[in-house]
């Protein structure tokens, strides 16, 4: 998985370089975002089988994208995508049709469930201290590199709510990984 | 344990969740679509050519980096009702609202902004916060100021507009300038009046308006859709 986040500036490239019928490019768009995108559609649809679904359909969206516009600020754009395929890998697995990803979240499992699914989070103690949204921020605003308003509108919440779920969710990890830490002392 | 070091673990146990290797499946629901094997290559098109207007600068805004954003001005010249109207051109992720001759539409997201625009405050508060912006009002009660708390980001109206004239009407001596509100449209609209001279010819009027959405792409922040 990856370990580095990725470039807005390579990505802008690749992206344009996509666009303009360079079929390399691809295969590079791959290889720099795949893993991050993954990653992402993990924190929201929590089995891997639709995170992989969701991805797939994140990369057909990009390539099939006509709009005639640039496309600016393209991780924020990129992460808004796998967003959506989320919700209609979501949508496909039958539950109404909402448009909200927590209420999705509500009809795949409860706080209490969570632990009990089979997802690759739960081999990850620290993911479990964390709300859903708290991951996503984190894996978005610390780990990919995006702001917070840019969160907000990804994830489809109020900046000034962004700013305190992303307070909170570091509290939290520090809380845990001090108290971890104290374990081994 | 301070931020940094919870986050270099906490990223360090997201990165051994191991990723499948998704490229052929990718690759083969690409290629399934049957035009994609025909889809002509395109060309990088850059700024939209349905942004491109006559007689345009790019304006810069003082707080961030260059941003092109519409404006609509107009220029009444001596006893003449209209004359010409002047559109910037947009930045291509800007898009295009429909325009009246003299003003793009205001539109305020709710009663409180609504009464924000048409300048219903106290002269005592001189500054308005709300959850996403704060205002600053001059000693008028008139809206003068805009800025994003988070970006630090801030928007002078004033200036903005003066730069405009400045870049419009290089020549000009600026004789007046005002900031007033205009209810005659369907939308309430702040406007920068101001009245130049240029060449001998004195133009009476030129009324820029400011439209909300075009606030925050000013501010450098994307519409609220939250």
């Amino acid at each position: 998985m990856p370990s580095d986040m990725i470039d807005e500036e390579i990505l802008s490239q690749i992206l344009e370089r996509i666009y303009s019928g360079d079929e390399d490019a691809f295969r590079e768009l791959y290889n720099v975002c795949a893993s991050h995108m993954y990653r992402f559609a993990l924190s929201v649809v929590k089995y891997s089988y639709l995170a992989e679904e969701a991805v797939q359909e994140a990369f057909l969206s990009i390539i099939l994208y006509s709009g005639n516009k640039r496309v600016r600020k393209a991780k924020s754009w990129l992460f808004t995508v796998v967003k959506n395929c989320c919700i209609k890998a979501l949508k496909d697995e039958h539950f109404s049709r909402k448009d909200d990803i927590d209420l999705y979240k509500d009809k795949l499992f409860s706080a209490d469930q969570t632990e009990s699914i089979e997802t690759p989070l739960n081999e990850i103690e620290a993911v479990r201290v964390l709300d859903d949204n708290e991951l996503r921020i984190i894996i978005l605003c610390k780990i990919e590199g995006l702001t917070i308003p840019e969160c907000a509108k990804i994830l489809g919440i109020s900046r000034v709510r962004a700013r305190s779920v992303y307070d909170y969710a570091i509290k939290k990890l520090k809380k845990f990984y001090r108290e971890k830490e104290g374990q081994y002392e | 344990m301070n931020e940094s070091h919870a986050l270099e673990l906490f990223e360090n146990e997201l990165n051994a969740i191991k990723m499948p290797d998704l490229w052929e499946k990718v690759y083969s629901r690409v290629q399934s679509i049957p035009d994609i094997r025909q889809r002509p290559k395109r060309r990088s098109r850059g700024f939209s050519t349905n942004y491109t207007f006559a007689a345009l600068a790019s304006v810069i805004l003082l707080a961030a980096a260059s941003t092109i954003y519409i404006i609509n001005m107009s220029v009444n010249i001596g006893d003449e009702q209209t004359s010409n109207v002047y559109n910037t051109a947009l930045s291509d992720d800007i898009p295009i609202k429909s325009v009246q001759p003299h003003s793009l539409a205001l539109s305020a997201r709710t009663d409180e902004e609504l009464e924000l625009m048409l300048g219903k405050v106290s002269l005592n508060d001189m500054i308005y916060e709300d959850s996403a912006y704060i205002y600053h009002f001059d000693e008028n009660g008139i809206l003068c100021g805009i800025a994003d708390p988070e970006s630090g980001n801030c928007l002078d109206l004033e200036k903005t507009a003066k730069l405009l004239i400045e870049n419009h009407f290089p020549e000009a001596t600026v004789n007046s300038f005002a900031v007033t509100l205009d209810n005659s449209g369907e939308h309430p609209a702040l406007c920068i009046k101001a009245d130049i001279t240029q060449n001998g010819l004195s133009i009476t009027e030129i009324k820029i308006t400011f439209f909300t959405d075009e606030w925050r792409k000013l501010l450098g922040i994307e519409p609220d859709q939250g």
